[in-house]
């Protein structure tokens, strides 16, 4: 599959607040190549600079230093800032700010009323973003009035109704009960599926163990990166990131420490207690010999 | 409990009105709004509350709904009226010490009342029957010519929607904040008018902070979804006047011709109780 995203050694710098102050770097030569299609997690700290790269991939910030290249745009160049734009989508964190419309389904035609698609188009692309955010049923209620996690689908088939070809989901399950956030990850289950690139920055390891990639991201740098099993793999990485295992890797290292040999190659707690319970019915085979 | 303030007072329904194009009613609201001002008699206002009744029961929104719009200017409406009883001279009716009501004074305080509930009564039946986003959508056209002369029209009206889709949010972030303070022993209930004032101080604070938070997170996430004005912008329900629009732009000129030549006292019927 070829590269979608690639950086190269990018650095952003927030301005100083005061002329006194120094400029804060929040992202301090960065490389990272993702491909079309895959899905990515990027984990780290609070102030670790995830977030603002997220914000570097559609262009809201630009580059201090270095370059960002959206499918061969630089998002340097102002020429291609609608473009990029409309090509990686952004869901943010708090559904309630990224909201312009009272009613669901004139939110939703946002994104394609300002790229100027033509009227009856918009109604074929928002039914369909809709249909794939599962709020299509909502589509006349008031915004202010669903849950947050209805808030965040029509978030989510606001962007896809640009027809993205990536989408960067900037902590978008942080603000949503269980509920909201399985509702998000399946979501972005479907959109790898249909071959989007999705991006995920996330304080949650139990969703960033089902990204085909994980970036751990530590004082603006990656420290640590590859598939969940490898990274969750370097504990002392890990913890020096500031970070915590996944509940389910932790249940694993406790299961292997008393003697049940848990493959590595299971990360997820529902593969997890599946993998017991077939192994339970197999006729604990410990016992035989 | 304050988010149980509703705003925006659409009420739902499906009638002929609610059909209507948001600019024709935009601009019923207005020409009627005028003509209520060039009524001088009795049967002028015969005719414009025979035409209202009319609209009003062709809209299907209940009267008692309507009514409840009146509340907060009862005040207002019982101060005028008697204002105006007291104030003109004429046949006294009434003697009460050194206060008298006079015929022209009940006829001009009668007259005034009536103009104000028309008035509220028919500019009301404009956000009842059309919903907010249509309303900006219609303002946002009637002003474009006005661009010419540098009137930001499509600027104007996405604050105007923008303003709408916040108020129950910034109620529910006032909602927030009121009961985070209540909780540290802030006391916004007692007091004299003075004390209360200053009390809203630790609301007030916050809940602008909070708006300007608000405001940089929207802005970026209209940047994301490229929104750039409104500058070779498309429409999800484009604006298109149809044959009812016309028919109702039509009764609206016969209705405001009416109103004039009856005013002017051109018809041949008597003006009653003219003021």
């Amino acid at each position: 599959m070829k590269t979608f995203i690639s950086i190269e050694g990018l650095v952003y710098d927030y301005p100083a607040r005061t002329p006194e102050d120094q400029p804060v770097r929040a992202i301090d030569g960065l490389d990272l190549h993702i491909r079309e299609g895959s899905f990515t997690a990027v984990l780290g700290m609070n102030g670790s600079g995830k977030s603002t790269l997220a914000k570097c991939l559609n262009g809201l910030y630009v580059a201090g230093d270095g370059r960002v290249l959206v499918d061969g745009m630089d998002t340097a160049d102002d020429a291609n800032v609608w473009k990029i734009r409309s090509t990686v989508g952004m869901v943010f964190q708090n559904p309630d700010n990224q909201m312009v419309s009272s009613i669901v389904e004139d939110d939703v035609a946002f994104g394609p009323e300002n790229l100027g698609v033509p009227s009856e188009k918009i109604r074929e692309r928002i039914d369909a973003a809709m249909k794939a955010a599962g709020i299509f049923e909502q589509r006349h209620r008031k915004v202010h009035l669903l849950s947050g996690g209805q808030k965040q689908r029509t978030a989510i088939a606001g962007v896809l109704a640009m027809q993205p070809r990536c989408v960067v989901f900037d902590e978008s399950t942080a603000m949503l009960d269980p509920q909201g956030r399985a509702g998000v990850m399946e979501i972005i289950e479907d959109l790898r599926r249909t071959g989007i690139t999705t991006i995920l920055i996330t304080h949650n390891m139990e969703e960033a163990v089902r990204a085909d990639r994980v970036i751990v991201m530590k004082e603006g740098r990656i420290i640590l990166e590859g598939p969940p099993a490898v990274v969750f793999a370097d504990r002392r990485q890990i913890e020096a990131a500031g970070l915590a295992l996944p509940a389910s890797l932790t249940v694993r290292d406790e299961l292997i420490k008393r003697g049940i040999p848990v493959p590595d190659y299971i990360l997820e707690m529902d593969a997890l207690a599946e993998w017991l319970v077939r192994t339970a019915e197999a006729g604990e085979p410990d016992d035989e010999d | 409990m304050i988010r149980d303030i509703t705003l925006g007072q659409y009420y739902d329904a499906d009638s002929v009105i609610h059909r209507l194009d948001p600019r024709v009613k935009i601009v019923a609201a207005f020409v009627y709004l005028v003509m209520i001002f060039f009524v001088r008699d009795f049967i002028g206002y015969l005719f414009v509350g025979a035409v209202l009744a009319a609209v009003i029961i062709a809209s299907g929104v209940p009267l008692r709904f309507i009514a409840r719009g009146m509340r907060p200017i009862m005040f207002i409406l019982l101060f005028t009226f008697l204002i105006n009883i007291f104030m003109y001279r004429g046949a006294v009716l009434v003697r009460l010490g050194p206060l008298s009501i006079t015929d022209n004074g009940l006829k001009q305080a009668v007259f005034i009342a009536l103009r104000l509930v028309l008035l509220i009564f028919g500019t009301s039946l404009l956000t009842y029957t059309t919903k907010p986003m249509a309303l900006t959508d219609g303002i946002e056209s009637l002003l474009r010519p006005l661009r010419r002369i540098g009137v930001p029209a499509h600027e104007i009206a996405m604050m105007m929607s923008i303003a709408l889709r916040f108020i129950p949010t910034l109620l529910e972030e006032t909602d927030k904040i009121m009961k985070a303070q209540q909780a540290r022993g802030a006391d916004f209930e007692s007091g004299n008018l003075f004390q209360r004032a200053k009390s809203l101080i630790p609301l007030l604070i916050p809940l602008f902070v909070n708006a300007f938070r608000i405001a940089m997170d929207l802005a970026m996430a209209m940047e994301a979804r490229c929104y750039r004005g409104g500058e070779g912008r498309t429409r999800l329900h484009p604006m298109k006047y149809r044959r009812s629009d016309a028919a109702a732009y039509v009764l609206l000129i016969l209705f405001a011709v009416l109103v004039i030549v009856q005013s002017r006292g051109l018809l041949p019927i008597p003006m009653l109780w003219e003021v």
